[in-house]
């Protein structure tokens, strides 16, 4: 019969062309229908065994999967049922392959077809045929998909759920950094409450969505720090008389901290500090796996660096010609790792040698958590470090008395940078486990109550800071605020101008979070009675660069003014 | 033969090879162009490609649209722009033509047709409801309404 002929040449070519759906509709349309099932089953047996031929082994299963993920309808008994019809191959096995095809092996592959698949059949191929595209081919399209449609893509079918939900996937997706970055704000108040919402905002389709976060009920004035893909929660103050109201009448402070997973929207708790924080300054950054966390912490433990040391071990203030100098040494220390193009990266730690494909649990964080308030709300000047291998938290050494409160840190090159109330910066070097005093030019001049921000993208050292750029801050004197971005050459300790934020600075609690290339920030302040909300992001790989508004006014105007103050803000790319 | 680039004088024809489609249809193609696919570069390089390669996967109507990507992108000082274009236009052909070339550039791995045609197919996957993605890719959802409810549920993120 021309029509077999046809088959079987199509078979052998293996390639899924027109002429081959024609024939087999033509065929399908002959026979009866008979029940799912079993057919499905025997059938995706011979489809598999008809692309591993055709792909030189190299593909996995043709069209369907579901058997390799634990699907109930198991293989084996569906071959016995295809005995039991009296079905026999007529060259042998099934897994002989394409060239001994026999009529009764091709009617059981088009078999397959079950009702749904016959109504594909039809003769309109344009969009309406269900073409068979191998199982890592079809990964290797989903995988491109940004997280909504990645979950939208999940609600479509089995196969789709189980292929897109495979660490392997996830982890494909995340070398093959198909990632876009999501804004989580915490720390929103409503009607006096904390809302334990947590809203979340899809920068790349511009939507906000709000996750219900019941494990953060009654919580505010916590910190939030990301690291790939999870948030940490450190820290804050629950109300003792109203819990759920944001009141700190009578209060007590967390020393808990947790780790929500927005990927799988999970939650889990981690070890508690030492000491109840409210508002910590958080630093956050993966390390080696062979990474000492108690090295350096014990020894110093108590030890407050003291100005008036000389000499010894300790490196306390050092002049930065010094500093300089110590990375060059450094630096010859290290010829053998890696990436080490400059001696802006004196570090071998984080980045640079990390094995980016080991799998997520093999990895090792740190969380740093220094200062903010304690349970009388009194200004703590201790810090402590968490290592996710241990899962402790080990306290470091103190910064000194003359140090100032921190207000602001971020993690960059294996630095824990933090910059003070009284204008003065300081690194905890992560590894070796001290602080380092750090000179640079003078800061740029600010308006007082605007505390600066730091952050650290691309391992370059970032700094928002508030001056006035007419008058000076008198009364009587035209005064006008700026927000400015500025950079620090982490070579020579210099600051440098970036570039001027566009919004007038009317948060003075705006928050600033960076991730890969990218700053973002939001403002919310409450203006001719409404709560609003600014949300802007700037791309420091750009020529610029340049600040753009990524959100306005979406979110926040059923919120308490009083969320200004207690918001939190985590970048995570998902 | 070494696979390398010969600066071939003019009176020096450019070195072709042949290709067979599964329908037996032949192609010719610059060596230089095959070179962007994993497969026929490993095969020049083990002096296998002087007779037509036969490629039982692939028809003649999509290995001429190959030969005409990898010749195109074999061009030198094409701008990226003006190539990105091409591009676009190139993947915009009905669903089963773009399975195909998917396929065939993953048989014969060229790595940058590959990538445009997946994110092609995951463009039309994007932004779009589990119904619609159904319509377009004729696929029958394999759930129980039970088992869809739970998974919504789940993935959901927004109350609103």
């Amino acid at each position: 019969m021309a029509d077999d002929n046809c088959l079987r040449q199509d078979f052998e070519a293996l390639s899924v062309s027109k002429r081959l759906m024609r024939s087999v509709s033509h065929k399908l349309r002959k026979k009866s229908l008979k029940s799912e099932d079993e057919d499905v089953n025997a059938i995706r047996v011979s489809l598999r065994c008809l692309t591993l031929y055709g792909r030189g082994g190299g593909c996995k299963v043709g069209a369907d999967t579901s058997e390799e993920y634990g699907d109930p309808s198991s293989r084996r008994r569906s071959s016995a049922s295809e005995e039991g019809r009296g079905y026999g191959t007529i060259c042998g096995t099934e897994e002989t392959g394409v060239d001994c095809f026999s009529y009764g092996v091709k009617e059981r592959f088009w078999k397959k077809n079950t009702r749904k698949d016959l109504e594909l059949e039809e003769p309109t191929y344009n969009s309406r045929m269900h073409i068979f595209l191998p199982d890592d081919i079809l990964e290797m399209c989903l995988v491109r998909l940004p997280l909504t449609s990645l979950m939208n893509a999940r609600l479509v079918c089995k196969k789709w759920r189980n292929l897109t939900s495979t660490s392997r996937f996830l982890q494909m997706r995340r070398e093959g950094l198909h990632h876009y970055p999501w804004l989580f704000l915490f720390g929103a108040v409503k009607d006096g409450y904390c809302s334990a919402e947590i809203h979340a905002l899809d920068v790349y389709q511009d939507q906000w969505h709000k996750i219900e976060a019941d494990n953060l009920k009654g919580r505010f004035m916590f910190s939030v720090a990301n690291i790939l893909e999870d948030v940490y929660i450190v820290g804050g103050c629950s109300s003792l008389t109203n819990f759920g109201r944001v009141d700190k009448s009578s209060f007590k402070t967390h020393k808990g901290a947790l780790v929500f997973s927005p990927l799988t929207k999970s939650w889990r708790k981690i070890a508690s500090m030492k000491y109840g924080r409210s508002m910590p300054i958080l630093g956050a950054s993966e390390v080696h796996p062979d990474f000492s966390a108690t090295q350096g912490h014990q020894i110093r433990q108590e030890r407050r660096f003291n100005r008036s040391r000389t000499g010894g071990g300790l490196d306390v203030y050092e002049d930065p010609h010094r500093l300089s100098l110590r990375r060059q040494q450094r630096n010859t220390f290290d010829e053998n790792d890696l990436s080490f193009s400059s001696a802006r990266k004196p570090h071998k730690l984080v980045r640079q040698k990390i094995d980016q494909s080991s799998t997520k649990s093999s990895r090792r964080f740190v969380v740093i958590a220094v200062g903010g308030l304690g349970s009388w709300d009194e200004p703590l000047d201790s810090g402590e470090i968490y290592d996710s291998l241990s899962n402790k938290w080990t306290e470091i050494q103190k910064l000194p008395t003359d140090f100032g409160i921190v207000c602001s840190g971020t993690v960059c090159n294996g630095i824990f940078y933090v910059y003070s109330e009284s204008d003065k910066l300081a690194g905890y070097d992560i590894e070796r486990g001290y602080w380092i005093g750090i000179q640079t030019s003078p800061f740029p001049p600010r308006v007082h109550e605007y505390y600066p921000k730091l952050v650290s993208c691309d391992g370059r050292l970032f700094m928002l800071s508030v001056s006035w750029c007419e008058g000076d801050g008198q009364i009587g004197r035209r005064n006008k605020a700026v927000r400015k971005l500025w950079e620090l050459d982490l070579m020579y300790l210099d600051w440098s101008e970036v570039s001027v934020h566009p919004d007038a600075p009317m948060d003075w609690n705006a928050t600033f979070v960076a991730d890969r290339n990218s700053i973002f920030g939001v403002e919310m302040f409450k203006i001719f009675g409404q709560v609003l909300d600014f949300m802007t992001m700037c791309d420091v790989s750009e020529k610029g660069p340049n600040w753009r508004h990524i959100s306005r006014n979406q979110m926040a105007h059923e919120l308490d003014a009083s969320s200004c103050t207690t918001k939190s803000l985590a970048v995570v790319y998902l | 033969m070494s696979s390398s680039s010969s600066s071939s004088s003019p009176s020096c024809p450019k070195k072709m090879i042949t290709l067979k489609s599964s329908d037996g249809e032949t192609f010719e193609i610059e060596e230089i162009a095959a070179l962007q696919s994993k497969t026929l570069e490993s095969m020049i390089d083990e002096n296998c490609a002087s007779t037509p390669v036969p490629l039982p996967n692939i028809t003649g109507k999509i290995l001429a649209k190959v030969v005409e990507y990898c010749t195109k992108h074999a061009e030198v000082g094409a701008d990226a722009e003006s190539l990105r274009a091409w591009d676009a236009e190139f993947v915009s052909v009905d669903h089963p033509t773009l399975f195909d070339y998917i396929l065939a550039a993953n048989f014969l791995e060229i790595p940058t047709l590959l990538n445009l045609a997946c994110q092609s197919v995951a463009d039309m996957v994007k932004g779009k409801t589990p119904d619609e993605i159904h319509k377009i890719f004729n696929i029958k959802s394999t759930f129980t309404p039970e088992e869809e409810e739970e998974l919504r549920r789940e993935n959901q993120w927004a109350f609103d």
